[in-house]
């Protein structure tokens, strides 16, 4: 029995079983197409040019009340739809940016989806999310 | 055996043991120090965890604090004092937030990081002497979005650590900027209780911040563990220390230390005892076993050969098999051995007896070596001395034979002189004697020339007797020099008789020959010496016969090879008793009879002549049939057709044919001899003058002066002799063509031949024979002779 050829048949399987989960990790796609992915620093500059940017964030209350981005509005993508959007949103043409948690959250891709399919032209997406604002040590509020 | 392994087992033990404290000290050791370690780790995450919680807590204040309507305002208005009035409000409500955050300071900025305001209250009164500059100067480095990021800094003001926070205010669109400084040991303190154990808290001088109650107590029983809280620009900030009580652990770790230490001891005494144990049954036992066994065997050979049991160990198993193999091979070689030996020692004693016989021979040996060897030398002393004796004797002998050779010479000398003494008065006798003789009739009357005749008879019978006598001495002292040459028998043999004729007319006697058969034959004789042997057989026979009788005189070679002459008379005969005697010398048949004259000598000579000749005399005889006296030569004495020898060779002749005036020279030194030649030559050689010389000296002056034509000299002269004489008028011119004949008394035929070698031109014998000197002057001169003899 060739236990070395075994044991990496063995770690290959669980590899193989573990990527799907790993591949399910990262929820959000990389690119949503019709949208602008933005990082932190992408966000900052939005804010600092275009001053009728809204942020979307598409957190549920719980995450949100760890801390958000200051004057984002609450709209978790559950609740995200074109009339929801359209309540927060004046104008199809208005930049919004979205985001959530990170990468893994998948929320703000939804939501931006969402929005794209309302028609939305100028979406960002933020796709690193709070995590990334955070971790930029960008200030933030909790309330 | 078994002390050992106890001491072995004792002394493992005893290492295991202090191994185990070792180890236990070690561990202990490294214990500690790895809690030291886990504590500082602790304390570190602790420390980070409790800042990073302050940190947040100081971002929500300045959250708070910015958030305000009043301080939005404030801000914006730009009116500083008013502004310094909202931070010094703040600064009152958030000073001891539940005791969490401890405020220091509080500061404002514009979007450039120019100062705008700080509360008055805090640490440094006034705005002048700013608190950790460096997050300002960070602060105002950035540019763009960097801008947003929320700024903390520990740094060290006046000896004390502070804690900085710059927060952006106004969002997503920075306005400006708000700095809290806080007291960071405050919020430290909070850890002592996530720790679980009491910490200190220096500040930068080495003050104590904080320090738990039960820190001094702690320090004494706990181990410390710091850790050093740095200020973001470097230094040390705070340093954190952390008591942990570990005796409890301590008390562990010994416990179980102790513990294996017993476990340790407990096993080796097991181990031990097993050991023995096992020792005992495979090792020591089997061992005591061999051990007994080779005692026994070492006690009394007959317990070769016994077996031990094979037990025990594996080794000793083997050691036992070997043991036992070993010990029966040991018995049959020991068997073996004591056999070799008996035979051996059987041997031996043979070979000792044998020895002990040896040696005795041995020594025997050496006795009987000794006894030869003394034998041997004193034979060899024996032999010494007779060779001594020998050499001695053959001095002797030589000098005898000097001696003899000398009294030979003497002898000689004594021949030659009694033969020159004897027949010099002889010669004078009968030289006188026969020129009396010759004297015409008239000169002698009958009765005078019949004395005369006695006279000479008696003389010429005196000597032949002498030369006899002289003649035997000669041969006796073996001076007979014999002369070998061809000699024909016939003609010598025929002079003989005619020799004798006229002795043998006078007794009537007829004198025939028989010499036919040898007509031929020539002997290797001396013709001299054969000729007296035959006329002394010759005389004999005439003497010995009858009156009126007859010799036969015969010669034949006979069957045998040998030559036979003989002389056969008609005498008396000889009987056999007597005829043994007849050739000794002195023996005369009838030498009582008187009448026959001789001195018995003549057959003596004869048959020593003979001898002397390689041949043989005898004789043939019986009484009444008259004797034939014999004489004989061998085969080998023959010669065929030699050529005849001639007596008295005669030289060659100077022609001196002058016969008138010759002069004759004698060199004599006897006056009576000369007187004597004197007369011969007067009576028979008128016309010669004689002149003489007594001396040879003068004789070869008047040699030389007077240059006669012949000389006479006398071969015995006083003084120089004839032969020196001789070679001295050889040598000279006017003398050496003379002729010289010699006169001497020696009738030696040697002397002869050696004088005619040396030059003589003849040899007269003395007593003189007239006619021979007259004939041999004759022949000198070279007159022609009448008659040859």
């Amino acid at each position: 029995m060739n236990y070395p050829m075994a044991f990496a048949a063995l770690l290959f399987l669980a590899g193989a079983q573990a990527a799907p989960a790993w591949a399910e990790e990262d929820k959000s796609p990389e690119v949503i197409p019709g949208s602008t992915k933005v990082d932190a620093e992408g966000v900052v500059e939005l804010a600092a040019t275009i001053a009728d940017l809204i942020i979307v964030d598409s957190r549920i209350a719980g995450d949100r009340h760890q801390g958000f981005i200051e004057g984002s509005l609450s709209l978790p993508d559950e609740q995200t739809t074109c009339a929801s959007l359209a309540e927060a949103i004046p104008s199809k043409q208005r930049p919004v940016l979205f985001y959530c948690n990170g990468p893994k959250c998948g929320r703000s891709a939804v939501a931006v989806k969402i929005a794209l399919g309302c028609g939305y032209q100028r979406i960002y997406w933020f796709r690193g999310g709070f995590e990334e604002w955070k971790n930029r040590a960008y200030p933030y509020v909790k309330q | 055996m078994r002390t050992s392994l106890a001491v072995t087992i004792f002394v493992m033990g005893m290492l295991a043991v202090t191994v185990a404290v070792i180890t236990a000290r070690v561990y202990r050791q490294l214990a500690l120090d790895n809690q030291r370690d886990a504590i500082s780790d602790m304390i570190r995450l602790e420390v980070q965890d409790a800042l990073a919680r302050h940190l947040e807590h100081v971002r929500d204040l300045a959250q708070s604090v910015q958030h305000n309507p009043m301080f939005r305002a404030a801000f914006d208005s730009k009116d500083a004092a008013r502004l310094q009035r909202h931070l010094d409000s703040q600064f009152h409500r958030y000073f001891v937030t539940a005791g969490v955050i401890r405020l220091e300071k509080l500061y404002a900025y514009d979007l450039d990081l120019n100062p705008l305001t700080a509360s008055s209250e805090g640490t440094t009164n006034g705005a002048g002497r700013v608190i950790c500059p460096n997050i300002r100067a960070r602060a105002r480095a950035r540019k763009g979005p960097e801008r947003l990021t929320t700024l903390n800094e520990i740094c060290i003001h006046e000896n004390r650590p502070y804690h900085a926070v710059l927060i952006s205010v106004g969002g997503l669109r920075p306005k400006g900027y708000l700095e809290v400084v806080t007291d960071p040991s405050h919020a430290l303190m909070m850890a002592e209780k996530t720790l679980g154990f009491p910490i200190q808290l220096r500040l930068p001088d080495g003050t104590v911040a904080y320090q738990a109650d039960t820190w001094p107590d702690a320090l004494k029983t706990s181990l410390v563990a710091e850790y050093r809280l740095q200020a973001s620009a470097g230094g040390t900030a705070l340093l954190i220390s952390a008591a942990r009580d570990l005796r409890d652990h301590l008390a562990e770790l010994d416990r179980t230390r102790n513990l294996v230490l017993l476990i340790a001891g407990v096993i080796t005494l097991l181990t031990g005892a097993l050991a023995m144990l096992v020792l005992r049954e495979t090792t020591l036992k089997p061992m005591r076993a061999l051990q007994a066994q080779l005692g026994k065997v070492h006690e009394d050979k007959k317990h070769l050969g016994e077996q031990i049991v094979v037990k025990g160990s594996p080794e000793f198993r083997d050691l036992a098999t070997g043991f036992n193999e070993m010990t029966t091979a040991l018995k049959a070689l020991y068997h073996d051995i004591s056999e070799s030996n008996r035979l051996l020692a059987s041997e031996i004693a043979e070979r000792k007896a044998i020895e002990h016989e040896l040696r005795r021979a041995h020594d025997e040996l050496e006795k009987r070596v000794e006894e030869r060897t003394a034998r041997l030398n004193a034979a060899n002393e024996k032999l010494l001395t007779e060779i001594d004796q020998r050499k001695q004797a053959e001095l002797a002998l030589i000098a005898a034979k000097e001696e003899a050779e000398s009294a030979n010479q003497a002898k000689s000398r004594f021949l030659s002189r009694m033969s020159h003494e004897l027949r010099t008065p002889l010669n004078a006798i009968l030289g006188f004697g026969q020129l009396l003789e010759e004297e015409p009739h008239g000169a002698l009357t009958g009765l005078q020339r019949g004395w005369l005749q006695h006279i000479n008879q008696s003389g010429w019978y005196l000597l032949s007797l002498v030369n006899e006598i002289l003649d035997l001495a000669r041969i006796e002292s073996g001076k007979m020099e014999i002369r070998h040459e061809a000699v024909a028998l016939a003609p010598l043999i025929l002079q003989c008789a005619n020799v004798m004729k006229p002795a043998a007319a006078e007794r009537h006697i007829t004198l025939s020959t028989a010499l036919a058969p040898c007509e031929a034959v020539a002997v290797r004789a001396d013709p001299t010496r054969l000729k007296q042997v035959l006329l002394n057989l010759l005389s004999n026979a005439v003497k010995y016969n009858n009156e009126g009788g007859s010799i036969l005189l015969s010669c034949a070679p006979l069957p045998s090879g040998e030559v036979r002459i003989a002389v056969k008379d008609s005498g008396a005969g000889i009987p056999d008793t007597q005829q043994d005697q007849l050739f000794q010398p002195f023996s005369r048949l009838d030498a009582d009879k008187k009448c026959i004259e001789g001195t018995g000598i003549g057959l003596a000579i004869s048959k020593q002549l003979m001898e002397l000749m390689g041949g043989a005399v005898g004789v043939e005889s019986a009484p009444g049939d008259g004797s034939t006296f014999w004489v004989a030569f061998p085969p080998e004495a023959i010669e065929e057709g030699s050529p005849l020898a001639t007596a008295g060779a005669a030289a060659a002749v100077p022609a001196n044919q002058d016969r008138t005036a010759a002069t004759v020279l004698y060199i004599e030194d006897n006056p009576s001899n000369l007187l004597l030649v004197k007369n011969i030559l007067r009576q028979h050689l008128p016309q010669v003058t004689l002149f003489d010389a007594h001396t040879a000296e003068l004789g070869l002056q008047l040699a030389r002066t007077r240059r006669p034509n012949i000389i006479l000299m006398d071969i015995n002269l006083p003084g120089m002799s004839g032969h020196d004489a001789l070679a001295v008028l050889k040598g000279h011119a006017r003398t050496r063509d003379i002729p010289v004949l010699a006169i001497s008394a020696d009738a030696i035929p040697g002397d002869v031949e050696r004088s005619l070698r040396a030059g003589f031109h003849g040899y007269v014998t003395k007593p003189i024979i007239v006619k021979d000197l007259i004939g041999k002057l004759e022949q000198a001169l070279g007159i022609d002779p009448p008659g040859v003899n």
